[in-house]
């Protein structure tokens, strides 16, 4: 186990640095750079000049060489949109929100998603069964966006009770976190609830279940200790994907609530070609997904015991 | 057979009758009847189908059945509410909400089925080599797969999107050919993944090792066992895929990267919605509830094509 942890540790190198050439070629194809946007108004002997202080008319595979000194050393460049500030200094601004939102969906989705699938299951064809079902088919079936403007429009143009726009303390005002975590969670709580509904169904059909029923076992502890415990190893694979997804694709509702997060920096980035910020958020992004991956890998051992990795 | 002998009634003639009468049952269907049969038996499915049909023929013929041009402007009709001339409202620019409805069906649909059409090219391509082409070929190709599945991908699909839209790929289709090529060159990884575990695990059973012994050739092997049994999850995953890339270009559009107006689109026109949301929610609702629909609809298809093609899992 703790051999094939280091290996999967390991990996993540070599695809980490696959990632940063692919990004790297691909970023230097878009068409027009950073100081050729009509943003900055520069004269063209000072474009020459910056481009010349950030290495941008070397050879590209020169440029490559400066970048990865830079990073080995855990310095992801300078900022070429907002020139001055270094992406270090950009990215420990804009995580906290990022993470803060990424790990509030999570829980949102997976303890909302888990428990409506579990009492949709243990009240088959009843009211709760159906109407969460409905809630599953529906939630489904909304862009997290259509579900933003929705909740924007009730909660806070009609009822005032929430913010639309991130405000300036976004951080410490729980205010701020409400929309955007529904918003964001709703999609994934749906699924993960028609997954744990149909993984207990099916572990409700086994034979020690009846086993379980026969010598006597009160209906709690069934439920809990046999049926939940085995349903719940396929739904926490899922949780790893979907984990990274929402961290990596909360883009579009930091955008939609204005929170200054990774997510939006990176769109910008893209937009003004910043290539050092794309470089950076991208690399972040799957490194979040790489480590979530493993996670999952890992937990689904710990909570099944047939599973042995070599 | 000794089993069913052992259990059937004194009266062997007529077990036997009916043991013949359900093998004429079964001969007369094949693997693929079998599945239509019990895919026309889920109603959910067959709505599913009848909605995606409905829609097909709509976005087909969009000229014929629109009752407006999508780009024609009805001066003084500006986000309008729905009424008998314009059912569906109007957006903030004047035009028919129903007439870009319509015409949006066009691009929702070519995404869902082209984006899975590249999918499915690569990943197959790629399952399939990794599974068949030996160890070394199989350890670069799921490196590779690992690679591409580290990439966030919506965030590729935006960088691929510019990267392509500066070529002379951009233009085609209104910028959207270069949104199908983003979101497929970054979705196959998991039908990639699904195809090689599949022909893996296949290669292991019975059958296959049966039909090798009886000196069927590699090709037959593959033609005739491999790729029809990969075949039923390959159809499921990719008609779950479908809505996803649909939602995936809906989203693209709604951050202003990729279709632009005046061409429709259902995720622009969500956008476009928002900017007059306080004034009247019929711009927005409209296209929203047909991205729903449409979602639902491909969702419940690819339950049925599911529970149709391998009954095992329910």
């Amino acid at each position: 186990m703790t051999g094939y942890l280091i290996r999967r540790l390991l990996w993540i190198i070599p695809v980490l640095w696959s990632i940063t050439l692919i990004t790297f070629l691909l970023m230097h194809a878009v068409k027009g750079g950073p100081f050729e946007s009509g943003e900055t108004k520069a004269s063209t002997a000072a474009r020459d000049a910056l481009k010349a202080k950030y290495h941008l008319d070397q050879p590209i595979w020169v440029q490559y060489r400066y970048y990865m000194e830079g990073l080995v050393q855990g310095d992801f460049g300078p900022d070429l949109a907002t020139q001055g500030l270094s992406v270090n200094e950009l990215l420990s601004r804009s995580w906290k929100p990022t993470v803060v939102l990424g790990v509030l969906t999570t829980i949102y989705a997976t303890a909302l998603g888990i428990s409506l699938g579990i009492l949709a299951a243990t009240r088959r064809n009843s009211v709760i069964d159906y109407l969460s079902v409905g809630f599953a088919t529906i939630g489904a079936s909304t862009p997290n966006f259509v579900l933003g403007i929705m909740l924007v429009l009730v909660f806070a143009v009609k009822y005032k009770l929430l913010p639309a726009i991130y405000p300036s303390d976004g951080l410490t005002d729980w205010h701020a976190w409400v929309l955007p975590v529904i918003a964001l969670g709703s999609l994934p709580a749906a699924y993960i609830a028609r997954l744990t509904r149909a993984s207990m169904l099916e572990v409700m059909t086994q034979d020690y279940i009846r086993t379980a029923r026969a010598k006597g076992l009160r209906e709690g502890a069934i439920v809990l200790r046999h049926i939940v415990r085995n349903a719940l190893i396929p739904v926490i694979t899922a949780i790893g994907p979907i984990a990274a997804t929402l961290v990596t694709g909360s883009f579009i509702i930091e955008y939609f609530f204005s929170i200054p997060g990774i997510g939006r920096a990176y769109v910008q980035a893209i937009l003004a070609r910043d290539y050092p910020l794309i470089m950076a958020t991208t690399l972040l992004y799957a490194l979040v997904v790489a480590v979530a991956n493993l996670t999952v890998d890992m937990l689904y051992a710990v909570i099944d015991p047939r599973i042995r990795y070599s | 057979m000794t089993h069913e002998a052992a259990g059937a009634p004194p009266t062997t003639t007529t077990g036997v009758a009916v043991l013949a009468d359900i093998a004429a049952a079964t001969a007369t269907r094949s693997l693929w009847g079998d599945a239509l049969h019990r895919l026309t038996r889920n109603r959910l499915a067959i709505l599913g189908a009848a909605v995606i049909a409905v829609m097909a023929v709509a976005a087909v013929f969009a000229p014929l059945v629109s009752p407006y041009p999508y780009q024609q402007i009805f001066p003084g009709k500006i986000i309008a509410d729905p009424t008998l001339a314009h059912p569906f409202g109007t957006t903030l620019a004047g035009q028919d909400t129903l007439a870009r409805i319509i015409y949006g069906a066009r691009n929702s649909l070519a995404v869902g089925v082209f984006v899975q059409f590249i999918i499915l090219v690569i990943g197959v391509a790629v399952g399939g080599g990794a599974a068949f082409g030996g160890k070394r070929l199989d350890g670069l190709l799921m490196r590779f797969t690992d690679i591409v599945y580290a990439f966030p991908d919506l965030l590729f699909v935006i960088m691929l999107q510019q990267v392509l839209s500066g070529t002379r790929l951009g233009g085609y289709m209104g910028g959207l050919f270069v949104v199908f090529l983003a979101i497929g060159f970054v979705g196959w990884v998991n039908l990639a993944r699904l195809v090689r575990g599949q022909m893996l695990s296949l290669r292991e059973r019975d059958f296959v090792i049966a039909a090798e012994a009886l000196g069927a050739s590699r090709i037959r092997i593959f033609l005739r066992h491999l790729l029809p049994n990969t075949l039923s999850p390959v159809i499921v995953a990719l008609t779950f895929g479908v809505p996803s890339a649909i939602f995936t270009e809906a989203t693209l559009s709604f951050i202003g990267i990729g279709v632009r107006p005046p061409l429709a689109d259902w995720g622009n026109m969500i956008y476009d919605g928002y900017g007059a949301v306080l004034a009247t929610p019929w711009p927005i609702f409209f296209p929203a509830l047909a991205l729903a629909i449409t979602f639902m609809s491909f969702q419940f298809l690819g339950d049925g094509l599911r529970d149709a093609l391998d009954p095992r899992t329910r």
